[in-house]
């Protein structure tokens, strides 16, 4: 492998991204699914960037799920980011940043249906003001938050108290980076690196100094799918993708695996179980899985977060042999001890992957 | 300063510039064959041997060049082309100057650069080439990999860079599906038991003999014709190619696992004269290459004194690229006849002007 | 005698595909997403699909699917696809797969409101 081909890619596929003045639309899986992930991601940005960022109690899910499922028609889904928008401009800001990478998917799309299709825009905002009497205005910039990540990547890799870097034999982690379909498969262009060899999470990787692994199935989805997954019949599939994935990342012996969505994040995660239930196989050492994070819980990590501050023990995969090798200083005892002090329920212990 | 003049000045010394330059040398006229390469031959150079009949390139070049070898200016970078109503002026990066009442365009093709379908893994992966490595390989009997080790699994790919709204080529290159029958035979013959397989989208086989090769691929050579076309390349942990394609024929999603793939590059106008000559430039077809490809010559801008002949015309094997060259030198005497006669007549007139 | 059924084999219904009879939805498909009818069935899209792999669908059958009249595979495949947009990343002939596939999915009322 050549690793300066991909640099070519990389600097064709660059996109603008704001510097400051932030409005943050989250997703509505991820807080369920990993809740310390965003907060991390407000932090970094408030704290150690000194960003303006505000967070809006009153948007909605974007329908992205519902859409993807058949449930949300087109025109509602439009509505509803005609909304989302309108209470950007009601906010007094320009800069719109997604949580989600199904949503950033989704609003290019519609963006670009608008662009091309302005007397559907226009119908939109007809909707939108009969059923809300609210108008909008399309942002100036809109990026995911992954990209900002990235753009601050080396700001944040000045100031880290860890790296992705094995303590005890000195060589960098290997990592496996994952990007959502929707982030550029859609527009090439909407994403840093293109959608062939994304450089989004690579480059945040490689400035934490931790080495991306690249394996033959890389492009493929996580296992998610969507339909896949929601209707109980075919959920057979969605597993089925994710232990092809496993399977073939296997030989490279990767410490970590990192997303930017949260449906890839969720499935790596939880279907390492599953797989481990029924196949009998797990892929870490000894029994351990693979730790899999989103990219703002590494950069936490890198900055010396609390990893259970974080919510890392919300994670179905152990996330103990990571810390260990990046040598993170935590204390295993208050790993299920809630921030109110008071013990949370500690998982079952499964037979097979290891839990702690 | 230098300044040349001559009847007829031919710009690129590939087979359809030299095909020119002998028959108008043969005529009478006094010509130049300017090459910016430091060698004549254009693609002859590079090919090892020729489809259909596996002849040897140079033993098709060294006719060309001979009695030319005075006519023929090697390393010249033209610098500008003019044009006033008598004649062409051509400057070089010596500014010796040469003009000429006839301009001859034979500049040929430019491999497409197969790094812009990214997904191949052109440029990234160990043991992607092109077409055009692999004859330089066959010349230079020496068909290994990186590593060293002889491939014993081998997909040629049809395509690549033709037919693709997505880099811009919409042609077909005419010459690539015979040329990967030519070099899969090729192999078939240097390396026993080597398996090739050609992935094809429609085998374009349009020429005479060509369809003796394909019957020859299969039956002595046992080329493997899949009609599919790559959709992805990886690269798993052993170095080998793992490649994704559809098996149109008997439907499914397929995927292949090989030592070494070759691109069948397409042909993309070299712009090298076109882009210092607006004139020259004007003649660009919708497609892309020089003229309009009608059948009737008329329109075509020959009155001018320009003329084109080749690959520069669109893509053509070399036996087309000679056959129009010779074509269109016909077409560069009359034109030259034609001058020289109502020369004549204008000197005639003049002379009785001021007598009378 | 007339109604006796029971020889113990019948008159079966041909395996042709029936290019006479109308085909609306085609038709339709056509005008909403003109692209399509450049579609050369080359299968790239099939190769690169995230669902494929396990479930066997891919756009160049949906396309052919529709073409041909055989809608009851139509409506199958269309379940499987989960937006990705991967298809129309790799078409050659810049087919817009995508909305392709969700106008297929109104015409064919996969969607449930
Ligand atoms: C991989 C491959 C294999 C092939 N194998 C075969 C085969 O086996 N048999 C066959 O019949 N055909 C083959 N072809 C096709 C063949 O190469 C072409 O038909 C042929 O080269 C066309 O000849 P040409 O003279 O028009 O152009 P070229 O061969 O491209 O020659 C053009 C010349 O013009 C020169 N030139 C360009 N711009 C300038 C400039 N500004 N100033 C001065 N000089 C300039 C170039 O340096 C070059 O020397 C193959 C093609 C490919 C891609
Ligand atoms: S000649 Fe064959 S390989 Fe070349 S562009 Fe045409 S169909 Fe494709
Ligand atoms: S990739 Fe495009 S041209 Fe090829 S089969 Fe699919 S839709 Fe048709
Ligand atoms: S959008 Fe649908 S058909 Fe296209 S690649 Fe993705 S899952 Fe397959």
């Amino acid at each position: 492998m050549k690793v300066d081909g991909k640099k070519v890619f990389w600097n064709e596929y660059q996109k603008d991204i704001a510097d400051d003045q932030y409005y943050f639309v989250r997703s509505c899986i991820r807080q369920n699914f990993f809740p310390g992930a965003e907060e991390a991601f407000i932090r970094i940005l408030r704290n150690d960037l000194g960003k303006d960022l505000y967070t809006d109690p009153n948007h909605t899910t974007c329908t992205g799920i519902g859409y993807h499922v058949d449930l949300v028609k087109l025109e509602t889904t439009m509505t509803v980011i005609a909304r989302q928008f309108s209470l950007m401009a009601e906010a007094g800001y320009h800069n719109f940043v997604i949580s989600c990478v199904t949503s950033f998917g989704l609003y290019n799309e519609i963006l670009d249906i608008w662009e091309k299709h302005p007397e559907i825009e226009e119908q939109v905002r007809d909707y939108l003001y009969r059923s809300t009497e609210r108008e909008f205005r399309i942002p100036e910039n809109l990026v995911h938050a992954s990209d900002i990540i990235f753009k601050f990547k080396d700001q944040i890799a000045a100031k880290t108290r860890y790296k992705l870097v094995n303590q005890y034999t000195g060589k960098p982690l290997q990592v496996v980076e994952h990007i959502g379909c929707h982030y550029a498969k859609i527009f090439p262009e909407k994403g840093i690196g293109g959608a062939e060899h994304p450089y989004v999470l690579a480059g945040l990787i490689e400035s934490l100094g931790g080495e991306v692994i690249d394996y033959p199935e890389k492009r493929m989805c996580c296992g998610f799918g969507f339909r896949q997954y929601f209707i109980k019949a075919s959920r057979g599939y969605s597993l089925s993708c994710t232990y092809r994935k496993m399977k073939s990342m296997e030989p490279y012996q990767p410490d970590l695996i990192v997303t930017n969505c949260p449906g890839c994040n969720f499935f790596f995660d939880r279907w390492q179980y599953v797989i481990s239930e029924t196949k009998g196989e797990t892929y870490g050492e000894e029994g351990n899985g693979i730790p899999v994070l989103t990219y703002e819980e590494v950069a936490a990590l890198a900055l010396g977060y609390d990893p259970w501050h974080l919510g890392l023990q919300m994670h179905q995969v152990a996330v103990e042999p990571l810390l260990g090798k990046m040598g993170v200083d935590y204390d295993p005892a208050v790993k299920y001890i809630g921030f109110s002090g008071k013990q949370l329920s500690k998982p079952q212990i499964p037979d097979l992957l290891k839990v702690y | 300063m230098k300044r040349t003049e001559a009847d007829c000045i031919i710009i690129g010394a590939g087979p359809a510039g030299l095909k020119a330059g002998t028959i108008l040398q043969s005529l009478g006229y006094k010509i130049f064959i300017l090459e910016k390469e430091y060698q004549p031959g254009g693609k002859l150079l590079l090919w090892n041997t020729l489809f259909p009949h596996d002849e040897s390139a140079m033993e098709i070049l060294n006719p060309l060049l001979k009695d030319q070898k005075k006519n023929i200016m090697t390393s010249v970078q033209i610098e500008t082309i003019t044009k006033s109503p008598e004649e062409f002026t051509v400057a070089d990066q010596n500014q010796t100057i040469y003009t000429s009442p006839a301009l001859f365009i034979s500049t040929g093709f430019k491999p497409f650069n197969a790094g812009r379908k990214e997904e191949y893994g052109y440029g990234i992966y160990d043991n992607v080439i092109t077409s055009v490595e692999l004859e330089d390989k066959l010349k230079n009997n020496n068909i290994t990999m990186t590593n060293g080790k002889v491939p014993g699994k081998v997909a040629m790919i049809h395509c690549v860079g033709s037919r693709d709204i997505k880099v811009g080529n919409e042609y077909c290159s005419s010459v690539c599906c015979i040329t990967g029958i030519k070099q899969a035979m090729e192999l078939g013959k240097r390396i026993p038991g080597i398996q090739v397989s050609c992935l094809y989208m429609d085998l374009r086989l349009n020429g005479r003999f060509y369809e003796d090769n394909y019957k020859m691929a299969q039956m002595s050579h046992k080329i493997q014709f899949i009609r599919g076309r790559l959709s992805e390349t990886n690269e798993d942990v052993d170095g080998s190619l793992v490649i994704r394609y559809e098996d149109t024929l008997a439907g499914k999603p397929a995927k292949m696992i090989v030592d070494m793939i070759v691109l069948l590059v397409g042909m993309q106008l070299d712009k090298s004269v076109s882009r210092i000559c607006p004139l020259i430039n004007e003649q660009t077809g919708t497609d892309g290459f020089f003229g309009t490809g009608k059948i009737d010559f008329s329109s075509n801008p020959q009155k001018d004194g320009l003329f084109f002949a080749g690959a520069c015309t669109g893509p053509k094997n070399i036996t087309e690229s000679m056959n129009e060259a010779s074509r269109v030198a016909f077409e560069v005497h009359h034109f030259l006849k034609n001058s020289l006669i109502s020369e004549i007549h204008d000197r005639h007139d003049r002379f009785r002007l001021q007598n009378s | 005698m007339i109604g006796m059924t029971d020889f113990g084999f019948k008159i079966h219904k041909d395996q042709l595909l029936d290019q006479d009879r109308p085909n609306v939805a085609y038709k339709e498909m056509i005008e909403k997403v003109p692209s399509l009818s450049l579609c050369i069935s080359c299968g790239s899209c099939t190769a690169t699909c995230n669902s494929s792999e396990m479930t066997g669908m891919g756009f160049r059958k949906l396309h052919l699917y529709l073409k041909t009249g055989l809608y009851v595979n139509l409506k199958r495949g269309l379940k499987y696809c989960q937006y990705c947009g991967k298809c129309w990343l790799v078409c050659p002939r810049g087919v817009n797969t995508r909305k392709a596939i969700v106008e297929m999915k109104r015409i064919f009322e996969i969607y449930k409101t």
